[in-house]
């Protein structure tokens, strides 16, 4: 690898042009740890496959003008971005055509597509395999399946509905509780020239009733709790790093934290949750077949631990810094070791 | 609307919300400035709360560290 035989090599997979927050710091211990490793860009490059012998157990897989064999990977990182090898594109109208018709360029093409991605599916599987923090395959989770669980393992959840009529809004409305609105999957997040637009939780009583129509797509609706305060915990390697948000006192991030400003921070502080939640939210992150993951709970008035929802892959850096944790350096301490430290 | 804040979108009476989650009907977003360090050097710098900027820079040829570091063991 790299014009000589290199083992212990750890390969990152992340992005180059955006959600790059905690990556450079853990780089920069992996550095200072010389401990060698591969930054794969997902959304500028990508693996390719050299030559795979089965018998011999053996895969060597190229990364731009190097080579390296899987068995000298020794930890694996998935952070962020799209996995998946390098393959020749077709074109079904330009190049099968040629040969039989456009028809069968485009089922060839399905074929191919197939076979492209049952060796994808074999060598990440291979990879990942290796001792690893996150998966590529598990970023995202079904927020209803997952308070489905949280609910079975003895987690308090907000009352959630999926409303889709401004009939069950009223009904709703006419109970003594606030309600809240968030996107069943994740939040839009994107960016249109300078302007940044993201989809946060909003509480249903900010949102003009002229707005709504009689009939709209369904949507995640929760019981609003009234907090003490949240709690953001990364569980990593089946340690909890947790740290308590002040937001409550707040007009601004009273529904969701992320809706800060300058006028009035937050406050951050490290926080312990009790033995039992964190149990718990072990045995939840089993279920889902996670080993990482970034929880959201409130604490609430009537002394509560709620479970909102889980972020398997999570950002951390949020946590690691307002409270000390050095999550960056146990993350490259991990990847070299293999251990918690 | 000052840099660095969330707002939220004001749709107009013409906008078409019929099909949209509920959620959308109050959604936030905020202005984000770009620029170029003095190395020139590409940062993409977002203004947030706590007067904090975070600057993360893009290394150019971040996927070549590996080799720095191992030219740096070769040399010990």
């Amino acid at each position: 690898m790299f014009g000589e035989k290199t083992s212990n090599v750890i390969i990152i997979f992340c992005q180059y042009t955006s959600a790059t927050d905690g990556i450079e710091q853990v780089l920069h211990w992996l550095d200072h740890l010389q401990a060698p490793y591969l930054r794969v860009n997902c959304d500028k490059e990508r693996l390719s496959l050299e030559y795979l012998d089965l018998a011999n157990d053996q895969i060597v897989l190229r990364h731009n003008e190097s080579t390296f064999d899987l068995a000298d990977v020794s930890a694996v990182w998935y952070w962020r971005g799209g996995v998946s090898l390098a393959v020749p594109q077709y074109d079904p109208s330009s190049i099968v055509q040629e040969i039989f018709s456009e028809d069968f360029g485009r089922e060839a093409v399905k074929n191919i597509g197939m076979e492209q991605r049952t060796i994808a599916s074999y060598v990440f599987g291979k990879l990942f395999k290796k001792p690893h923090i996150n998966d590529p395959y598990r970023t995202s989770v079904n927020k209803l399946q997952v308070l489905e669980i949280a609910q079975e393992i003895g987690l308090k959840v907000p009352k959630t509905y999926l409303l889709s009529s401004s009939k069950q809004i009223a009904e709703l409305a006419g109970e003594s509780s606030d309600y809240i609105t968030k996107a069943a999957h994740e939040g839009i997040m994107t960016t249109i020239g300078r302007r940044f637009y993201n989809g946060l939780t909003a509480n249903l009583a900010d949102i003009e009733s002229t707005l709504l129509n009689e009939k709209f797509h369904p949507s995640l609706v929760q019981q609003c709790i009234e907090k003490q305060y949240e709690i953001r915990s990364y569980c990593f390697m089946d340690e909890f790093y947790s740290m308590a948000i002040f937001s409550q006192n707040d007009d601004t991030t009273k529904t969701d934290f992320r809706a800060f400003t300058q006028d009035c921070p937050n406050r951050y502080v490290p926080y312990k949750l009790p033995k039992e939640i964190e149990e718990k939210l072990l045995r939840l992150i089993k279920r889902l077949g996670l080993n990482c993951g970034s929880f959201d709970l409130i604490y609430s008035a009537e002394d509560e631990y709620q479970f909102l929802e889980v972020n398997p892959v999570g950002q951390w850096m949020m946590t690691s810094v307002p409270c000390n944790y050095y999550l960056e350096k146990r993350t490259a301490l991990w990847l070299k070791e293999n251990t918690v430290q | 609307m000052a840099e660095g804040k969330y707002s939220t979108v004001e749709y107009s009476e013409s906008d078409t919300l019929a099909s949209l989650p509920l959620y959308y009907l109050r959604l936030y977003y905020m202005d984000i400035l770009f620029q170029e360090d003095k190395d020139n050097q590409l940062y993409s710098e977002c203004k947030f709360n706590r007067g904090i900027t975070y600057a993360t820079p893009c290394h150019k040829h971040i996927s070549t560290r590996f080799n720095l570091t191992k030219c740096l063991k070769s040399k010990e």
